[in-house]
């Protein structure tokens, strides 16, 4: 039935979007960061774990020390750190994708089928994720893997476990707004299902909370994950993953501050410009904003 | 005696589609003691006008007059400061929703001790005794218990009442009502508009009733201003305006309205002007009106002036005298 | 023969608190009955807090009554299974027409919604039926591909006649239909539903407070008073001679102000 997927609302809320300049910021530094996790391998100028035995440890380009052969210097295996540092992007985005979109999806689908639940099932469904909740998201994450084993399969389960019960709150909670409105009444008084009622009428009217809440699940994954990796509960090395590359820096801080700081910047400026975009686009769709 | 004049009143808004002239030209004058009121439909610009009067302006608003007198001072002549502190001691306005303009976590007492102590104060006792004897000058029972409660435990009609003893607290010379019995239910509206009229009587405080139901004015006031995409389109006394309307738009709001007890037969269409009210960005060239009146023809593209006529002001290339209807 | 739609001691309380520890109910409706039919328009009328809007949610299906018989031709419509044919027969017009239409949706794709459940049109047939009711509301055709964010508060309302008209109903609850809007519009909006009342013969419940409207507009009037039915019966009777004190104090103050002596 819906034709165009860009709605009138949509282009409204798109200008809105552009006239926030922390958003825009936040888009370019994150379109840069997505190019260079897609384009990484061929960009790289090394393989990521390949070690150069003799050039242990070489400065960044900026440090006189510097060696124009490796951009970013070295780590304390000889490993060049440019190479890594792209490599790592992609893994890290890669996994943060799979594990937002999987916790989505089931989120979705629990928060949607409660709708469908008797009240007291659903209540007790609800303050079971409450539970789940009240723990900050990292602890739940390293009390996962403490019982199922570290490791970069297990780092990934525990991930979207802790990112789940957000999912189903804000779908359940949208979808409960949604149905107490007029319109869905008046559709209902049109012969419309439950089912027709929550695809068709209530289901567009929630998706601009659930886009909100996905870009902001996507900053929370990206540092639960670099977390598990940098306690060594997650990716294990010599993977290129940018928490486990911080991990492995930690004892040469002192002389060598660059193979901490850029992983660490790295982390900073991705779960940064997705905050910022996440902002931007929760703005840009707040009904209670629009002009 | 003039308590207040203003003439040539306009209040514009900048926003991304341009400037937007809420209120055009407006000419008003109130003499002491004296019930006013100003008619016309949401975005007439009614409510506008009764914020600038107020001093209430949002920072984004921007206001001139060519005069602006207040109870002997020339207001265009000051500091805004100046202008502020002449206008609070002599102008209060209450509003339609009694309940959102009262603050829902603070006590009515608390509330209105805030506003005595900001117009003069006294000691803490003083201003009790005060708080008490404005809660009785509006008809509030019980003062004493009232003065502890919260908003939500008073009804709507009580709830404007104790924003009617609060703009009292100042003694203005001139009381705006911007709708007041609007959102209340029809047994409480004639309470509140009693309550009014008493005040005006013993205090003689000016009142200026703002308000889209004729029906509340016939009784209660001397001058009507009608308002129509921000401008005056007809003024006159009470009485001849609501006989005899010469502006179409003034007789579009007596007619589309079926009054009780005025026995229509069952069915009968009401007379209606087409299309719905202009937004304030997109008014018709020439008479605001023009699109929707049924007396309209070519002259009326050419913005009419405001012109006497028969004691009265209308705004109109056609008014409708007598002789021609 | 029956009458095309009655009511029958109506009754309704809801619980005032989800604490299942505290008792007590608050009764909204405290019986209400009446009957009306073809061409005929039933005022309720009452202040906030009366229990109308209520009525016009059960009357229409949007609630359940605790008790008390609704009866649709002479059946007992809320015995039936299938809510459909009440649906279809009973519609609704809200009072906020803008909150009644699902704001991300095209007008058209919320008209298509009664005729895609309750008919077996094909979708030209469904597209002819919409341009056919949007004739009759006084609307263009071309709108109903805007969103209803793009009208104006008489145009809503006029969609959402519009929408209780494509089922080819027999009874239109109207819940204030025109209190939200202005002045001037009101009367565009009262004329139409008298002359599709000419046209199709419709029955209104017409859910209001303003007794200068319901004494223009309709045959007969029930004064609810919370919750209570204080009066039924025909207009011209009751707004001639109440016989409730309640009655008698709602049409004094709604004979516009007097300033008193």
């Amino acid at each position: 039935m819906r034709k165009s997927l860009v709605t009138a609302n949509q282009k409204a809320a798109w200008v809105i979007y552009k006239q926030n300049k922390g958003a825009l910021i936040g888009s370019v530094i994150l379109a840069l960061i997505l190019l260079m996790a897609l384009t990484g391998p061929w960009l790289a100028p090394y393989d990521p774990a390949h070690q150069f035995s003799n050039k242990v440890l070489v400065p960044p380009i900026w440090n006189s020390a510097g060696d124009f052969d490796y951009f970013f210097g070295t780590d304390d295996l000889g490993r060049d750190l440019l190479s890594r540092l792209l490599y790592g992007a992609r893994l890290s985005l890669q996994l943060t994708l799979t594990v937002v979109v999987t916790a989505a999806i089931t989120g979705i689908i629990i928060g949607a089928a409660s709708a469908f639940l008797n009240p007291t099932l659903r209540s007790l469904l609800m303050r079971i994720m409450d539970l789940l909740l009240s723990f900050p998201s990292l602890l739940l994450a390293i009390a996962i893997v403490a019982i199922i084993g570290p490791g970069l399969p297990n780092a990934i389960y525990a991930v979207i476990i802790v990112l789940i019960p957000q999912f189903v709150r804000i779908t359940q909670s949208a979808i409960s707004d949604e149905l107490n409105k007029d319109y869905v009444m008046a559709a209902k008084l049109d012969g419309a299902k439950r089912f027709r009622l929550l695809t068709h009428h209530v289901w567009p009217n929630i998706v601009p909370a659930l886009i909100v809440q996905l870009t902001f699940s996507f900053s929370t994954a990206l540092l639960d994950i670099a977390a598990l990796g940098f306690l060594g509960l997650g990716a294990q090395p010599p993977m290129a993953e940018w928490g486990t590359m911080l991990s492995e820096s930690r004892a040469f801080i002192q002389f060598a501050p660059w193979t901490m700081t850029l992983p660490g910047v790295a982390i900073f400026l991705t779960v940064l410009s997705i905050n910022l975009v996440g902002d931007g686009i929760r703005d840009a769709l707040d009904p209670r904003l629009n002009r | 005696m003039g308590l207040l004049q203003v003439e040539n009143l306009s209040v514009e808004f900048k926003t991304d589609e341009g400037i937007i002239t809420a209120v055009d030209k407006a000419k008003i004058a109130i003499n002491a003691g004296q019930v006013q009121g100003v008619i016309g439909e949401s975005g007439s610009g009614k409510s506008v006008m009764a914020l600038a009067i107020a001093g209430l302006l949002s920072p984004a608003a921007t206001m001139r007059a060519d005069l602006f007198n207040l109870d002997g001072h020339d207001l265009t002549r000051m500091s805004s400061a100046e202008r502020q502190k002449i206008i609070s001691s002599n102008i209060s306005i209450i509003f339609q929703e009694p309940t959102s303009s009262l603050n829902p976590s603070l006590t009515i007492g608390y509330q209105l001790d805030e506003t005595i102590r900001f117009h003069g104060g006294g000691t803490r006792k003083e201003r009790f005794e005060k708080s008490l004897e404005l809660l009785n000058q509006v008809g509030i029972m019980n003062a004493k218990r009232r003065y502890k409660e919260y908003p939500h435990q008073l009804s709507g009609g009580l709830n404007q009442r104790v924003m009617i003893a609060m703009a009292l607290a100042c003694q203005p010379k001139l009381l705006i009502a911007d709708e007041p019995t609007t959102a209340l239910d029809v047994t409480v509206q004639s309470q509140i508009l009693d309550l009014l009229l008493k005040l005006n009587e013993e205090h003689h405080m000016a009142l200026m009733l703002i308000t889209h139901d004729f029906s509340i004015l016939s009784e209660t006031t001397d001058k009507v201003y009608v308002m129509y995409g921000g401008q005056i389109v007809e003024s006159g006394r009470t009485y001849n305006l609501l006989s005899q309307p010469y502006h179409p738009y003034t007789k579009a709001l007596l007619d589309s309205v079926p009054h009780y007890g005025m026995h229509y037969k069952k069915g009968r269409r009401l007379f209606n002007l087409k299309g719905s009210t202009p937004s304030l960005d997109h008014l018709p060239v020439g008479c605001y009106l023009g699109p929707r009146c049924p007396y309209a023809n070519k002259k009326c593209v050419q913005p009419p002036e405001l012109r006497s006529l028969k004691g009265r002001k209308v705004r109109c290339h056609f008014p409708l005298l007598e002789d021609d209807s | 023969m029956p009458n095309l739609f009655a009511a029958k001691d109506i009754r309704k309380s809801y619980k005032v608190s989800n604490n299942p520890l505290k008792k007590g109910a608050l009764e909204v409706l405290q019986g209400v009955s009446f009957s009306l039919n073809e061409g005929q328009t039933l005022a309720v009328v009452g202040e906030s807090g009366s229990g109308k809007s209520t009525l016009a949610r059960i009357l229409v299906g949007a609630d359940n009554p605790d008790s008390g018989e609704l009866l649709f031709e002479g059946r007992n419509i809320l015995k039936k299974k299938n809510k459909f044919e009440w649906y279809k027969n009973i519609r609704m017009i809200f009072q906020d027409a803008s909150a009644s239409l699902n704001p991300r949706t095209t007008i058209r794709q919320s008209l298509e919604e009664p005729l895609h459940n309750g008919t077996n049109y094909t979708s030209s047939q469904r597209r002819e039926r919409i341009l056919e009711v949007l004739e009759m509301v006084g609307l263009r055709p071309e709108y109903a591909e805007r969103y209803p964010h793009t009208f104006s508060g008489g145009q809503r309302q006029r969609i959402a006649i519009a929408r209780a008209l494509l089922l080819r109903p027999k009874v239109i609850v109207a819940d204030e239909p025109v209190s939200a809007l202005d002045v001037s519009v009101q009367a565009q909006i009262i004329n139409l539903l008298l002359d599709l009342q000419d046209q199709l013969d419709l029955a209104y419940v017409f859910i209001s407070h303003d007794l200068g409207l319901v004494q223009h507009f309709s045959n007969k009037v029930l004064v609810l008073n919370d919750g209570k039915q204080e009066e039924y019966g025909r207009v011209t009777d009751i707004f001639s001679q109440p016989k409730s004190q309640y009655t008698l104090e709602l049409l004094n103050a709604s004979a516009g102000y007097k300033k008193p002596t």
